[in-house]
């Protein structure tokens, strides 16, 4: 095996100075805020200063056009819970998700009509997000579209699909970018050994160098009327029931784990040697545990319901802690979120819901949980109609017993449209913040 | 000169232990890693090129420093005390020399280059001091460079997306330390970046993993360690 450094060369006192101020620097350079690629630097520990969200132009609201919008959560700020910033990109093409670049200074948002990634310069001043590339030549590239999950690597961004060009099916596939903007290969989501072609989420334990990904649905289905889509028997059959694991040096599917009823978002156990994942599924709503069994071979299996799952809550965003001992799950279609406890993860128990409007989409919780953020937009011609469309930002403190709003931004009152992904930025972040 | 280069070398040196310490206690299990030659490395980036100074002073086009060999690509300034960031880089490579050098397949087609950041004060002497510590003693070459200036080696950490900035303290005045996120270039032959790692994904095992893929890629690759 592999040997380390020869370390008898270091003059002892100076070993032991510097010794002393490292020890804390150096454990904390795996994870950033929950739900982010490992591969990202520039860890927000403390208090994020800004809130970025990704959000949908809406007919008769404002502008009517996609833009990113920055508001500031600086506690004891004069514009504390305020829109400070908005950056309109042109048109309306299903404005969705977004990620960082591994240094944080650039911000790749997707729409999954049209196609488009927006990216935008955050690092420069975050207050103040500008918009550097547009890349409007994905399906033309690569065959896939709905560029949906956004995923740092050292130097390149994977970016999972939701369709492809061809169908507008569910079989899609992931494209890697260099930072650069530049299409530098793609990878067919597995149709072999039980694979169904289906993409969503990518989730990356870089230790066991392994890539977990889950699955939706295409383009026919995520642009149809919601209400159209439950009442098509055949459309419904058409939603993706699988997770993936992947040998991600090699980018090789390894295992297919049967998952039925739509895996969405998944969150790795970011404590050291927790090399668990769990996600949610959208129409069995069930949590889903993946981990290895007593054998050593990586398995998935459902762990508990959320909510009732014949009133068909819809399970959407979720989010776990720092510490892996609890998860955030909305449920789209009753407004709410729930606090599952993670303590066993082959057990989870929801012990705190609140319902935070008439639908809640996207969870977004600080490092140390203490503030929690909710958004409300789930697909355009999803989202709720009439009076329950309610579209905002909400913020609030968790006390650990409670949630309490600490503001709110109306999305529709301030002429912004359907509120959907948000990013943290704080300050002018250093490029080698770890 | 030679003092405050032998502080300059010692320093990195000790923090490279430390970054070895650390990373040593704290490590997660080795990953799964494919076997080499059974997948292919992606071209992150094209092949980039900036005017360097040698140990000697000599000016060399970085795309001739790279060219034909498999080359790991580290930055690094002589004043860097984050173990997590320079040490790591510095540890990591002497670990992967001293694998490579007992490995018939990178022994003489593996090269290793660190390049600094930080041009105003690793002047030549100081890279001179470092390159007589490390970079004869084994066959796999470990070579250092600086470059005139900050614009001369501009073009090389634009292409491969290294930013460097200045810290400064709260009162705004620079603190000497340069805010950089440590990646480390593995590069092919042709001068293509085909795997760069960040702190989360920097092992040998990784690097050694991917060379030897390249290795077997690029049977021809010839470090000029056989002539030496």
């Amino acid at each position: 095996m592999t040997s380390r450094a020869n370390l008898g060369r270091a003059p002892r006192r100076a070993l032991a100075a510097i010794l002393s101020g490292a020890a804390a620097i150096a454990g904390a350079a795996l994870a950033d805020e929950t739900c982010n690629s490992p591969f990202m630097s520039g860890l927000i520990k403390g208090q994020e200063q800004y809130l970025h969200v990704w959000t949908l132009g809406e007919n008769g609201v404002g502008d009517e056009s996609d833009k990113l919008v920055t508001i500031d959560v600086i506690p004891g700020s004069k514009t504390y819970g305020k829109v400070i910033h908005t950056i309109s990109v042109g048109g309306r093409g299903e404005a969705h998700h977004m990620g960082f670049t591994d240094d944080r200074k650039h911000l790749w948002a997707g729409r999954l009509d049209d196609n488009k990634i927006f990216i935008f310069d955050v690092g420069s001043d975050p207050s103040t997000p500008k918009l550097v590339k547009t890349i409007d030549d994905l399906a033309e590239k690569t065959g896939y579209v709905g560029p949906h999950t956004f995923y740092a690597l050292p130097g390149r961004m994977l970016v999972q699909a939701l369709s492809n060009k061809k169908d507008h099916g569910g079989v899609t596939g992931l494209v890697t970018f260099n930072n650069a903007g530049e299409v530098i290969s793609t990878t067919p989501m597995p149709l072999e050994n039980g694979g169904d072609g289906y993409g969503y989420d990518i989730a990356i334990n870089p230790g066991e160098n392994l890539l977990l990904t889950s699955a939706f649905t295409g383009w026919t289905n995520y642009m149809m009327d919601v209400g159209q889509l439950l009442q098509d028997s055949t459309a419904m059959k058409n939603f993706g029931a699988t997770m993936v694991i992947w040998d991600l040096k090699a980018m090789k599917p390894e295992q297919v784990f049967a998952v039925p009823g739509a895996p969405l978002e998944i969150r790795w156990a970011l404590t050291p040697g927790a090399d668990w994942a769990i996600t949610a599924t959208a129409l069995t709503s069930k949590l889903y545990l993946v981990k290895q069994d007593a054998q050593k071979e990586w398995r998935a299996k459902a762990v508990a319901d959320i909510g009732d799952p014949a009133a068909i809550p819809l399970p959407v965003d979720i989010s776990i802690a720092a510490d892996a001992r609890s998860l955030w799950v909305n449920t789209f279609s009753d407004g709410t979120t729930r606090l599952f406890d993670l303590s066993d993860p082959e057990a989870p128990k929801q012990i705190y819901s609140k319902k935070i409007g008439a639908q809640v989409n996207m969870v977004s919780q600080s490092w140390d949980g203490k503030r929690v953020y909710y958004t409300s937009s789930l697909l355009a011609n999803w989202d709720k109609k009439g009076a329950d469309n309610e579209q905002f930002l909400k913020g609030y403190a968790w006390d650990g017993r409670e949630l309490h709003e600490t503001f709110a931004v109306d999305f529709h009152k301030e002429g912004l449209g359907r509120a959907h992904h948000m990013k943290f930025t704080a300050g002018a972040p250093k490029a080698d913040a770890k | 000169m030679t003092a405050r280069g032998g502080r300059k070398r010692s320093g990195l040196v000790a923090a490279a232990a430390v970054a070895a310490a650390l990373v040593a206690s704290d490590a997660a299990p080795a990953a799964k890693l494919p076997t080499p030659g059974t997948y292919r490395l992606q071209r992150i980036l094209p092949p980039a090129d900036a005017e360097l100074l040698d140990a000697a002073g000599a000016r060399k086009r970085f795309s001739e420093v790279a060219k034909g060999a498999i080359t790991a690509l580290a930055f690094f300034y002589g004043q860097c005390r984050d173990p997590s960031g320079c040490p790591l880089a510095w540890s990591t490579f002497e670990t992967v020399r001293a694998e490579a050098d007992a490995d018939p397949l990178l022994k003489t087609r593996l090269r290793l280059v660190f390049v600094s950041l930080d041009p105003a004060r690793d002047t030549v002497p100081v890279v001179r001091l470092l390159q007589e510590g490390e970079g004869c003693s084994a066959s796999v070459p470990w070579v250092f460079f600086t470059a005139a200036s900050e614009g001369a080696l501009a073009p090389l950490l634009e292409a491969m997306g290294q930013a460097v900035g200045r810290d400064v303290n709260a009162a705004g005045a620079e603190t000497g330390a340069l805010n950089h996120m440590l990646k480390v270039f593995l590069i092919d032959p042709e001068g293509w970046a085909r795997e760069i790692y960040s702190v989360a994904y920097l092992t040998p095992e990784n690097l050694l993993n991917d060379a030897r893929t390249l290795a077997l890629e690029f049977p021809d690759a010839d470090s000029g360690s056989k002539a030496r």
